[in-house]
């Protein structure tokens, strides 16, 4: 029997209903017209997620989802579930910018996105369902929930990050614990790297990845979440590398590295190359507009979200700033000038 | 030595008493003797003063060459030769040689060696071709000092039988010694022609070709091109005035070719007119450059051009016309100040100059006032023209003031006046009518309205009331001629006015025409922002069933290929709502916005590929030729809306064209200061005889083909409302749209330039 989900939708909705009952889901529909009974239907817990249309105020509805959202993570007795927001927006910058939707959803996506990658959408709501009860069962305990014994914790993940997860286990935060966990250490550049980086950094193709990765499956992530999110740990790969060549890959050029693997491995490798011929292959990120290999000498840090200590920059290469104007302005001021100059001879 | 006034007396009276006067000995003793004059005290001149007057007023060598150029022309000149000998080192020689009215000897005497002589002042206009003269100072001669160390004037005046050469060494003028202590040697000379020569050595600069090329277009540049060409037709004036320069260097002359601007060349087109002995006016405009010929007959009335000149015979009128956006970007400067301080209608009558007419700031055709006043908008100030009025008058209805400034301003002269305007306004506006067209590149003008012809109706009544109000000056004095004279200016305002009132009629008819559509327009997007609305909601729901019904039809054949079709068409309809639905958005945001072409062509073609892909059409990425590609602030909906526009215009072109693999391809890049947005495909092509009508509101192709065969599964109905709505848009921010040739052999091209972000603006963003 799959998870039940309570499905907060003011207009039809059958759609949708049937498309996630098609994956597995069961779905209980809660039309919010009367603001008490939905409240006693939430505190009822008899689901294992909650589902919430953005806008629940346009038919008979008196408020908007973000009010039942507060309401579920504050004042709820006791109600410890993941909420996830769907909404007609196409642009979801409207809704993430809103304050009164910070720290509320564990996922939010248009219903457009929802509907084209239904497997996709369904296999991430199950894996919040997962981790939220992960966590519960096992009392916070990091090593389960990340899926590695307690040395490799103490050893690879920042001890920032511990502490930072421990107030959330001391205020029984599991939305926190998770929500940390997901945006700043699956979804991110640090002790876990994803198939991009990784290539990246062993200086082959996405291709030649693939004919590698058996290889390499002890270093996987095994933990929560990696049911959607394929990563690997970037310490074990490294130790990996140590087993192949005493040197350390970061400067070495795409060819010496991928010398060193095809030599010890014994398979055909391609090099990856840099976006611009001219830069660097001591590849160590990626264009995070083009997602062409970069070696973050050649790139701009882009201050596309806010990172804390233990996460790597986000870069942006030469190409992908010019080719997309759009992210220049999450560069300092200095490498804006630097890159609208490009091109202009300099007085 | 200081010697007491008893010695100084001696010494005087032995100088005197011996066969051979010294006169410079004399003069020094004389000034020194003057000095013990109890009563009286003097300014004495230190020599130094010459090379202060040569050095600290003519800073350079240019100015100093030109002042010396001047006084030629001052002194009737019409050649002057510069010869520069051996002068690629320091030391060399210059010649410059006039063929003026030279000198006497009391002229050198009175004239060149006095200091600060008022001789200019006192005759402004050169004796015989009534030059203005230049100079007033008296002092430009010394510039010689500031070219050589060394001077030798050889002159020979017409007045004279003798010619006469003074020998200067500059190096003598030192400080501490009086001015009148130091003689220079003048000998007779044996030259038989006309004219002036100064030989200048040991030169203080080095003249290369290079310096001497610049210094002969300064030299141009403060001339008169046109004087020789004017007075041509203004028969006995000035014969003009020719500078030519040379290099000799050991021998081997190399003359010095006039590069300088010819301003005439700039010109966009002549404008002619003459009045013939029997009152009857003509003119004629030639502009190669927008290939007019136009001849036609001006009358004194502006709406009966039979009608004769009553007082004007033998009247010419030749002018140049310029416009400052068909000068070269290089010269542009020079020209326009040229014609800033040179440009007007001059005027001469029986061949001689009369001023003030023409001189910088007179304003005696009205030209400035009437640009001012904004009535005819076409460049017509005096800075568009250069040109001249001659008048033959041998009975003597052009008279001059007593004060010899200017011509009494009478009927006659009114009369003048109003055929040179007339003329040069009819000018200014056919021309302006032929580039106009020539602005939107290909396109014909659009509609601006009557504007112009009102403006000039407005101009015509104003000059009748001008002419009345004369008539009713002398009334007085006079009686029924100027009776009926008045009779006649009320009837032509009359007529003016009515003509007026009919344009108006128009002009308000259209007004109204333009505030419908807008009307229209504005709740047609209301009815389209709240239709998306509404419809937003149901698509994801629609293609998710449809999506069920695709999964559950596989056994089916039939019906899954129906449901494909359905899917197919829903998302069509869904990509077409969600282009909309960004448009409505970013209505919302009224601002504008600085804008890199990418930010809006990228996702334009993003949401739209799967549409065009299934109507056959690839859409293709675009292709960006440069980076920072910004445009001035602009609205962004607006950009969305253009590319819409062009989009649903191919897809119809392409439908037409009945082609197997559509293509639509979009370029952008920077062009002379434009970002430049070029949208070709491979559809039918718009043919050349409605390529101008594209742009105009209402047109539309959709109904070329067979009107029956259009049914709302095929076409998308056009409005043809579209590309001018484009226009609209391009044109409110100074930018352009046209059709152009396409590339890659593609059948159809529109591009569409809008003004670029300065590097400096992209840098300081």
């Amino acid at each position: 029997m799959g998870y039940k989900l309570l499905y907060f939708e003011d207009t039809p909705s059958e759609s949708i209903k049937s498309d996630l009952e098609d994956h597995g889901f069961q779905i209980e529909l809660c039309d919010t017209e009367d603001y008490n009974e939905t409240l006693a239907k939430i505190d009822r817990k008899e689901y294992d997620a909650i589902l919430l249309d953005y806008r629940l105020s346009s038919a008979r509805g008196k408020l908007d989802a973000p009010a039942y959202a507060s309401y579920i993570r504050t004042e709820g007795k006791g109600n410890i579930s993941p909420i996830f927001l769907i909404t007609n927006e196409e642009d979801l910058t409207i809704i993430k910018k809103d304050q009164a939707c910070q720290n509320l959803f564990d996922c939010v996506m248009t219903k457009a996105e929802l509907q084209k990658q239904i497997v996709r959408s369904c296999a991430k709501f199950n894996s919040f369902i997962d981790a939220y009860k992960l966590v519960m069962v096992s009392h916070y305990d990091l090593s389960s929930i990340l899926g590695v014994d307690e040395k490799q914790i103490s050893d690879y993940v920042d001890f920032r990050m511990i502490a930072a997860l421990d107030r959330f286990k001391g205020e029984n935060d599991i939305f926190g614990y998770v929500h940390l966990i997901y945006n700043h250490f699956i979804r991110s550049i640090g002790a876990l790297v994803g198939p991009d980086v990784l290539a990246a950094r062993l200086g082959i193709t996405k291709n030649s990845l693939e004919s590698i990765k058996g290889m390499i499956t002890e270093c996987e992530y095994n933990g929560i979440m990696s049911y959607c999110y394929e990563r690997w740990w970037m310490p074990m790969i490294l130790e990996f590398w140590n087993t192949l060549s005493s040197g350390f890959p970061r400067y070495l050029t795409a060819e010496e590295r991928v010398e060193v693997l095809k030599d010890k491995l014994g398979v055909e490798l391609d090099v990856a190359e840099a976006g611009i011929p001219e830069e660097s292959t001591e590849f160590w990120t990626c264009c995070i507009a083009t997602h062409f290999p970069l070696d973050p000498m050649d790139g701009f840090i882009c201050n596309d979200r806010d990172l804390y200590d233990w996460e790597d920059n986000h870069y942006i290469s030469m190409r992908g700033a010019l080719e997309n104007p759009n992210m220049q302005k999450y560069l300092s001021k200095a490498d804006q000038k630097e890159v609208r100059t490009y091109g202009i001879k300099k007085q | 030595m200081i010697m007491t006034e008893q010695e100084i007396k001696e010494q005087i009276q032995t100088l005197l008493s011996a066969p051979e006067v010294d006169y410079s000995k004399f003069i020094s003793l004389s000034n020194m003797l003057a000095n013990y004059d109890k009563n009286n005290v003097r300014f004495s001149v230190d020599a130094d003063i010459i090379t202060r007057l040569g050095h600290e007023l003519v800073a350079r060598q240019e100015t100093a060459l030109s002042e010396l150029v001047k006084n030629a022309y001052d002194a009737d000149a019409t050649k002057v030769e510069l010869i520069f000998l051996d002068s690629k080192s320091v030391g060399g020689t210059l010649i410059i040689n006039d063929n003026g009215c030279g000198m006497t000897r009391e002229q050198l005497i009175n004239g060149f060696m006095r200091i600060s002589s008022n001789d200019k002042v006192l005759r402004p206009v050169s004796e015989l071709y009534r030059r203005k003269r230049s100079g007033r100072k008296g002092i430009g001669r010394f510039a010689v000092q500031r070219l050589g160390e060394k001077l030798t004037i050889i002159t020979k005046s017409s007045k004279s039988d003798l010619a006469y050469r003074v020998n200067f060494d500059w190096t003598l003028y030192k400080g501490n010694s009086d001015i009148t202590n130091i003689s220079n040697s003048i000998d007779v000379d044996n030259r038989t022609d006309e004219g002036t020569t100064l030989i200048i050595s040991d030169l203080k600069d080095v003249w290369t070709e290079k310096s001497v090329q610049r210094v002969y277009r300064y030299l141009m540049g403060i001339l008169q091109p046109l004087e020789s060409d004017i007075s041509m037709d203004a028969e006995k004036g000035n014969p003009g005035f020719y500078v030519q320069a040379s290099l000799e260097e050991n021998g081997n002359k190399v003359g010095i070719e006039n590069d300088a601007i010819n301003v005439k060349q700039f010109a966009v087109a002549t404008i002619e007119g003459c009045v013939d002995n029997e009152g009857v006016g003509h003119y004629k405009i030639v502009s190669e450059q927008f290939s007019i010929d136009l001849e036609g007959a001006i009358g004194l009335s502006p709406d009966d051009e039979n009608s004769r000149f009553d007082l004007l015979r033998n009247v010419k009128i030749h002018s140049y016309y310029f416009l400052e956006p068909c000068m070269p970007k290089s010269q542009k400067n020079a020209v326009q100040s040229y014609l800033k301080m040179q440009g007007g209608i001059r005027l001469y009558r029986n061949g001689f100059r009369v001023l003030p007419y023409a001189e910088f700031s007179n304003d005696w055709l009205s030209l400035d006032y009437s640009m001012r006043k904004r009535t005819i908008l076409p460049q017509h100030g005096n800075a568009n023209f250069l040109g001249f009025v001659s008048i033959n008058d041998d009975s003597g209805d052009f008279e001059e003031t007593s004060s010899r400034e200017g011509l009494v301003e009478n009927d006659s002269f009114l009369q003048l006046t109003n055929f040179a305007y007339r003329i040069l306004v009819t000018g200014a506006v056919a021309i302006a009518q032929i580039r106009n067209v020539k602005v939107s590149s290909g396109q014909k003008k659009d509609k601006d309205g009557n504007w112009e012809v009102i403006g000039l109706r407005i101009k015509n009544i104003s000059h009748t009331l001008d002419e009345l109000e004369k008539t009713i000056e002398i009334t007085n004095e006079k009686n029924i001629s100027s009776n009926n004279k008045s009779k006649n200016a009320i009837k032509s305002i009359k007529k003016e006015i009515l003509q007026l009132k009919k344009l108006q009629k128009e002009e308000r008819k259209r007004n109204a025409e333009e505030k419908v559509v807008l009307r229209v327009l504005s709740s047609v997007g209301l009815t389209i922002e709240q239709f998306v609305h509404e419809v937003k909601y149901y698509l994801n729901n629609i293609s998710s069933d449809i999506s069920f019904l695709l999964n559950r039809l596989s056994y089916d054949a039939d019906a899954l290929k129906r449901t494909n079709i359905l899917n197919d068409n829903f998302s069509t309809f869904k990509s077409y709502v969600s282009y909309f639905d960004s448009v409505v958005a970013n209505n919302i945001n009224r601002e504008l916005r600085i804008i890199e072409i990418r930010d809006v062509v990228n996702p334009f073609i993003n949401s739209l590929k799967q549409d065009a892909l299934n109507s056959g059409i690839e859409l293709e990425d675009a292709v960006y030729n440069g980076f920072n590609l910004y445009c001035k602030p602009m609205h962004p909906s607006e950009w969305t809306s253009i590319l819409f526009n062009f989009y649903t215009n191919s897809k119809k072109a392409i439908k037409r064209a009945a082609a197997e693999n559509g293509l639509i391809f979009i370029e952008c890049g920077k062009e002379n200061g434009f970002i430049y947005l070029e949208f070709s495909d491979n559809g039918d092509g718009i043919p050349v005889e409605i390529e101008d009508k594209i742009f105009e509101e209402f047109f539309t192709t959709s109904t070329q083909k067979d009107i029956r065969k259009l049914d709302s599964q095929n076409e998308i109905t056009g409005s043809g409302l579209g590309l001018s709505i484009v226009r609209d848009i391009v044109k409110s921010y100074k930018g352009r749209v046209m059709v152009v040739n396409p590339k890659r052999g593609l059948s159809t091209c529109l591009r569409v330039e809008i003004p670029a972000l300065s590097d400096n603006e992209i840098m300081n963003l």
